[in-house]
């Protein structure tokens, strides 16, 4: 159909269509954080559309559209309090989004929503980049690029599934070179600070703690961080990821000492000399909107950017925005801090007045029993130990003043944060120094790919206490209640109670026994782990050791070389299915084989015409030459019966093909008589 | 009127100059073209521009937010744009136009040219648009047919033979970022009648020679149709098979038009330059023709016997056209 | 084989009355097995008429000639509705064209309408008068013929409409043996009816067309008719390649000639002799290339290699 011009600057329906479809897709990733009426303008927006391309409504005029446009902004303030921040800027992209399908007349008007469309999808990616919604956006940027082609198809008023082929294809073209550019491509720093996610939550375990904060984080099955060991990994019972160190108890409430709070002389971590066995281990942490980091206790990272802490924990001088890789050396066996100072011992040993007298009467009383600290520590387990104590998601609220006096007599129900608190109150009202530690205990051993994997629900806390000679040690009350937690994980030590991840009946965790179910999970960690590790974690250094491992020393030239290389040996192919003059299908091999004939016979003077059929050739060779005449009728007839007899390939057809090979090479030699009446 | 100069007009807007004659030796003209990669250029479209924009813009985001799958949609995209290059390239390659035919027209009409394309190894091109500078524009979409054949229109200029220089071809199928464009002289050129200007002297009527007033009913050779048998007709024209059949008695009439035949002589207007004479020649075989007359031309050099009908006007028409226009290019 | 012995005495019968032309013969019979029409374009007296008649005499079907005249009209072929006035109705009188062999003779003497008219119920199969559709028999085929010398006061037939006949045969002078013999047969020249022997029952010619559909064609031979194709449109000598018609033509009467010489297989050699009857009419050459219809397709078969590389 030929088409006048002006009329091919239109939209064709099939194109509308694909843009429509490619709108709603694009909004899927964004609903979870979107207002509900953002969703509710592109239905009004996509049925006023398809209404107008019914002909029952006209477009809306120029000033409905402002109003429309002013009311769209004035809604996401309204909704978020401002319009800077990442979700505003994304909110009031997606509404531009939905109303220009309003004004979509023109060819140009297209060009602006589907423009705007891919860089939607890139928006997707500022809030996670997790393997899922990058494989999703893979379907919406062929959405959007099928709407594109489908732009480009004048006079196609029906819609057609088939116009995906052509993007489909040119994405599939496009993604080897992508990945050469992915990985080849200088990373630099950011050039200029730009919003973030500000209603993001911070997750995992927080900067103070009182009773019942770790329990509700045990309700998470996500994932906090893995852990890949250089060797092997430690027994689990030992996987104690220290993050926060509590060391003031203030108002019912722990939490870690100021900055501020902090003596001169204090605010240097000290460097211990390690000893003992030496662990190697990377961690890929996912974001928490938080400074501190987790390791094994004695931890030094070689990686700038992780600093250490007075107290002995890892932590970030920025707060962890994005996934974070630090590699981590950490020597367990290393005594803390032999020699404790006053400032340090008074701080350790604070407690706030005259607050749970039973609990510090029974310290005492425990303590006067036992020879030693150490003597008393065990002491103290040994009370836990025997006393019916109760390890559980679900512990007593504790709502007395003195909330630890409540616990250890009345209640009796906690979870671990309850014994570290009352561990930890006990020994300093015995004048043994202590802390609360938090972090996460244990993790999933990933038998794929051999990593840890530490889940929310992991979170715990412990305690340490200094004893003269030995620095601080850790004391883990819980296990003094609960060996299973330890040894087996919470799922293990709550079994009893059936209330691991009670809230997410459809956490693939809570199937851990169901064999497959657990595979597969697994697996995607697996894959999960290599995604965040090998792309979305993918810097500067990986760069540099990637481009080392695989050419040697990178020069600028070599770089240049690489990249033009690699552009070209991706580009190439694709210019020859496009371009190339090949053939419809592969060359027959009957064919090839007449070919192999004819050659024979040309360097005996016998040359077959361009368009001299077989039989036609055949007549005439025997007819010069007659002492090939059967040899030449046998062929031909022979591969008369294959080119053109025979349908297809099958198993007589490759026989008979073998024949005439055989026979190709049967030709008859130059008999010596022939040839001398030639020359006689 | 001595050495005849080529008059022949080029549609303004056109390639011409310095590219013109680049043109000329890369893409000669003739009548088929196969477009390969000798005449194909391509370049990114004003979209396409905005495209690369657009990537930049995505390239920046990913660079500020250190975000590695924007760089990748960055990359992706990219890539995709320099596929582009080859399936933009790939929709125009292998098309082959060829001239078909040009209409004759007056000056200031338009003259209709056909063209035909056919596609070549790939199974379908869309969005071809095709346009003479200065005349119509036309898109076509070669899907499930192997040619198709297409009108334009382009406005003539004065008399003698139209060259409506070269044709553009373009297409920025599929992705719309890259344009891909071609210059194609078609060698087809439009005879352009001249003007006809009407005139009070009426050139030579039944002058000269007298043109067989009355042609004998039996000599002519034109069957006309039937009419009812009246007495004194011969009896050999009578239709006797219709007799046969049942029907009235009839006589086969043959065409015996006896009319006179007018002479349109180039000598009728003395005095008069070349242009108008040819043009008030012009307006007296419209005339004529019009009027259902015989008609003979004379030219000096040619002369075109009295007939009518198409054919004769045709012919006419093409005489006073060429009149002492270089035939080149014939 | 039985078929082939059926074909091989019917040329050989039509070659009692027409002699030394058992090429054209083999490919006239070829043509209207594959129920297509015949154009045959020669000179006066070069046995045009004695082929037509003697074909459909050796096919057993019945046979109309019409002599073509610029005053022929349209209702002289198809036939009239005339009034009866016994029975006070109207009544057909069918035309020459209800036959199921008609020698158009001297077709580009008569005017275009009457040409159209002619070319339309060849199309269709079946004629239209006065609103009332009326189907030929069956089979039905036209056998042309054209004077390419004498043109004056003539209306050629127009090129797109040569395209509804299958064949183009022109049947040149015979060689001298056979017009020596031919001087000294008895017919002279005369040919009456009745005189030839049937070879085709009606059971065979309805069996011959299921049996050609039953021909093999090899990729290897649809290859070799698509480089064929493609170099008619590609090559510069040519103003109009040939169109997919065409090429179906040619397709159909290399398999229709496979079968008449017993093969159940197409080879490029039924293509080649068939190409110049079936293409010849449908190329037109290019003004730029000298030679005629013939040397095209001449060109064109000593061009394209039969064997793919």
């Amino acid at each position: 159909m030929s088409v006048p011009f002006g009329a091919a600057s239109l939209i064709p329906r099939n194109a509308l269509v694909w843009i429509i479809l490619s709108q709603f897709a694009l909004l899927l990733p964004h609903l979870g954080r979107l207002p509900v009426w953002v969703v509710l303008v592109y239905l009004l927006t996509a049925v006023w559309r398809l209404l107008v391309y019914q002909g029952r409504v006209s477009f809306p005029g120029r000033w409905v559209r402002i109003a429309l446009i002013g009311a769209g902004f004035a809604a996401v303030f309204f909704s978020y309090g401002n319009l800077l921040g990442l979700e505003p800027t994304v909110a009031l992209l997606l509404t531009a989004f939905a109303l220009k399908l309003l004004e979509l007349i023109r060819r140009k008007d297209a060009y602006v929503v589907i423009f705007l469309g891919y860089f939607i999808c890139v928006t997707a990616f500022l809030f996670t980049q997790d393997l899922l919604l990058v494989l999703y956006s893979l379907f919406t940027l062929l959405l959007v690029t099928t709407a594109l082609v489908a732009l480009h198809r004048p006079g196609e008023h029906r819609f057609r599934v088939d116009t995906l082929r052509l993007p489909a294809l040119m994405l599939a073209q496009a993604f080897p070179l992508m990945l050469v550019l992915f990985f080849l491509f200088p990373r630099i720093g950011p050039l200029w600070t730009v919003p973030v996610q500000s209603h993001a939550a911070r997750t995992g375990v927080s900067d103070f703690m009182k009773p019942g904060d770790v329990s509700s984080l045990s309700q998470s099955d996500e994932v906090a961080f893995r852990v890949r060991f250089a060797g092997d990994i430690p027994p689990r019972s030992e996987l104690y990821w220290r993050g926060l160190v509590f060391s003031v108890l203030d108002a019912g409430t722990w939490r870690s000492l100021r900055y501020h709070e902090l003596p001169a002389a204090e605010l240097r971590a000290p460097r211990l000399e390690p000893s003992g066995p030496e662990l190697s281990y990377s961690v890929l942490m996912l974001p928490t909107q938080q400074n501190w980091l987790y390791s094994l206790r004695y931890a030094r990272s070689p990686q700038s950017g992780v600093l250490a802490t007075p107290d002995f924990r890892l932590y970030s001088p920025v707060e962890v925005e994005d996934q974070l890789r630090y590699s981590v050396n950490s020597w367990p066996e290393t005594p803390l801090e032999t020699e404790l100072s006053d400032w340090r011992r008074r701080t350790e040993l604070a407690l706030p007045p005259a607050s749970n007298p039973r609990s510090r009467e029974l310290a005492l009383g425990i303590r006067a029993e036992s020879p030693t600290d150490a003597a008393f520590v065990d002491a103290v387990l040994a009370y836990f130990n025997r006393e019916n104590f109760v390890y559980t998601l679900q512990p007593t609220l504790l709502s007395a003043p003195e909330p630890m006096d409540q616990f250890l007599f009345e209640t009796r129900r906690g979870f671990c944060e309850h014994y570290a608190f009352a561990f930890t109150l006990m020994m300093r009202a015995a004048g043994v120094p202590a802390r609360v530690v938090a972090g996460y205990q244990g993790g999933e051993i990933n038998p794929l790919n051999r990593t840890v994997i530490v889940h929310q629900f992991d979170a715990h806390a412990w305690a340490e206490v200094w004893l003269e000679g030995r620095g601080w040690v850790r004391v883990d009350p819980t296990a003094a209640v609960s060996p299973e937690r330890i040894e087996l994980g919470l799922e293990q030590a709550v079994a009893g109670e059936g209330s691991f991840l009670a809230n997410s009946p459809l956490s693939p965790l809570r199937y851990r026994g169901v064999n497959w179910v657990n595979m597969l999970r697994l697996r995607y960690d697996a894959w999960t782990y290599r995604w965040q590790s090998w792309v979305v974690g993918f810097n500067s250094d990986q760069q540099y050791r990637l481009l080392q491992d695989l050419f040697g020393t990178v020069r600028a030239r070599t770089f240049v070389i690489i990249v033009l290389a690699s552009g070209a040996l991706v580009l190439l192919p694709v210019a020859w299915l496009l371009l190339g003059r090949h053939r419809r299908r592969p060359p027959d091999p009957a064919e090839r084989l007449y070919l192999a004939f004819c050659a024979r016979l040309a360097r005996r003077g016998l040359t077959r015409g361009r368009g001299e059929g077989p039989r036609d050739f055949c007549r005439r060779v025997a007819g010069t030459d007659p002492a090939l005449g059967q040899w030449a009728e046998e062929f031909t007839a022979g591969f008369e019966e294959l080119a053109y007899a025979s349908s297809g390939a099958n198993d007589g057809a490759r026989a008979q093909l073998k024949g005439l090979r055989r026979l190709l090479q049967q030709m008859p030699g130059r008999a010596a008589g022939a040839s001398r009446l030639v020359r006689g | 009127m001595g050495a005849a100069a080529e008059v022949t007009q080029r549609t303004p807007g056109s390639p011409g100059g310095r590219f013109g004659r680049w043109l000329e030796r890369r893409i000669p003209a003739a009548r088929s073209v196969t477009l390969d990669q000798r005449r194909i250029f391509i370049f990114p479209s004003l979209p396409g521009l905005f495209f690369l924009l657009l990537l930049l813009l995505i390239l920046l985001t990913a660079i500020n937010y250190q975000n590695n799958m924007a760089y990748a949609v960055a990359f992706l995209l990219a890539t995709l744009f320099i596929i582009a290059i080859l399936h933009t390239y790939a929709n125009l390659a292998g098309l082959s136009l060829h001239a078909v035919s040009a209409t004759s027209a007056f000056p200031g009409q338009q003259s209709e040219f056909t063209l035909r394309l056919e596609r070549g190894r790939r199974a379908s091109h869309f969005g071809l648009r095709l346009a003479w500078p200065g005349g119509s524009d036309t898109q076509v979409s070669l899907v499930d047919r192997d040619s198709a054949e297409l009108a334009l229109f382009v406005p003539v200029g004065t008399r003698g033979w139209h060259h409506p220089g070269r044709l553009l071809l373009e297409s920025s199928y599929p992705l719309g970022l890259l344009r891909c464009w071609t210059w194609v002289d078609l060698d087809l050129r439009a005879l352009v009648y001249p003007q006809p200007l009407a005139s009070s002297v009426l050139p030579g009527g039944s002058s000269e020679r007298p043109e067989g007033a009355t042609v004998p009913v039996s000599g002519s050779d034109d069957f006309h149709g039937f009419r009812e048998y009246r007495r004194g007709d011969s009896l050999r024209q009578v239709y006797w098979k219709g007799l046969a059949r049942g029907l009235a008695l009839q006589t086969k009439h043959y065409a015996a038009f006896a009319d006179h035949s007018a002479w349109l002589d180039w000598e009728a207007f003395p005095g008069i330059p070349v242009e108008q004479r040819l043009s008030h020649l012009c307006y007296w075989a419209l005339q004529y023709e019009r009027g259902g007359e015989d008609y003979g031309l004379r030219l000096p050099g040619t002369e075109i016997a009295p007939a009518r009908g198409e054919a004769q006007l045709a012919r006419v028409l093409t005489a006073l056209a060429l009149f002492r226009i270089g035939e080149q290019r014939q | 084989m039985e078929i082939q012995g059926a074909i091989d005495s019917a040329v050989a019968e039509v070659g009692t009355v027409l002699l030394g032309k058992e090429a054209q013969v083999r490919l006239a019979l070829c043509c209207l097995l594959s129920r297509g029409h015949l154009l045959i374009e020669d000179l006066p007296g070069m046995g045009k008429t004695t082929l037509s008649h003697a074909l459909a005499e050796v096919l057993g079907l019945s046979y109309k000639r019409v002599q073509f005249t610029s005053d022929l009209l349209p209702a002289d072929i198809l036939g009239v509705s005339v009034y009866d006035r016994t029975d006070a109705s109207f009544s057909f009188h069918p035309g020459p064209i209800f036959t199921q062999v008609l020698l158009a003779d001297e077709i580009n003497r008569t005017t275009p309408r009457t040409q159209s008219a002619l070319l339309e119920a060849m199309a269709e199969g079946q004629v239209t008068i006065e609103g009332e559709t009326r189907p030929l028999p069956e089979p039905f085929f036209v056998i042309a013929t054209q004077n390419p010398i004498d043109q004056s006061g003539t209306y050629p037939l127009p090129e797109s409409q040569l395209d509804r006949f299958l064949m183009r045969l022109q049947l040149g002078y015979p060689d001298p043996q056979a017009e020596r013999q031919m001087f000294l047969s008895k017919h002279s020249g005369q040919f009456r009816s009745g005189a030839l022997r049937r070879c085709l029952s009606p059971q065979q010619l309805t069996g011959f067309r299921d049996a050609v559909t039953r021909v093999h064609v090899a990729d290897s031979l649809l290859d070799y008719l698509q480089r064929l194709v493609a170099f008619t449109r590609q090559s510069r000598e040519f103003a109009v390649g040939l169109s997919p018609r065409g090429a179906l033509a040619l397709l159909d009467c290399a398999r229709t000639w496979a079968h008449m010489n017993g093969r159940a297989h197409v080879v490029p050699e039924d293509l080649q002799a068939v190409l110049a009857p079936v293409a010849g009419h449908r190329l037109i050459p290019s003004g730029d290339y000298a030679g005629d219809g013939q040397a095209l397709v001449d060109l064109l078969q000593r061009s394209v290699d039969v064997i793919g590389r």
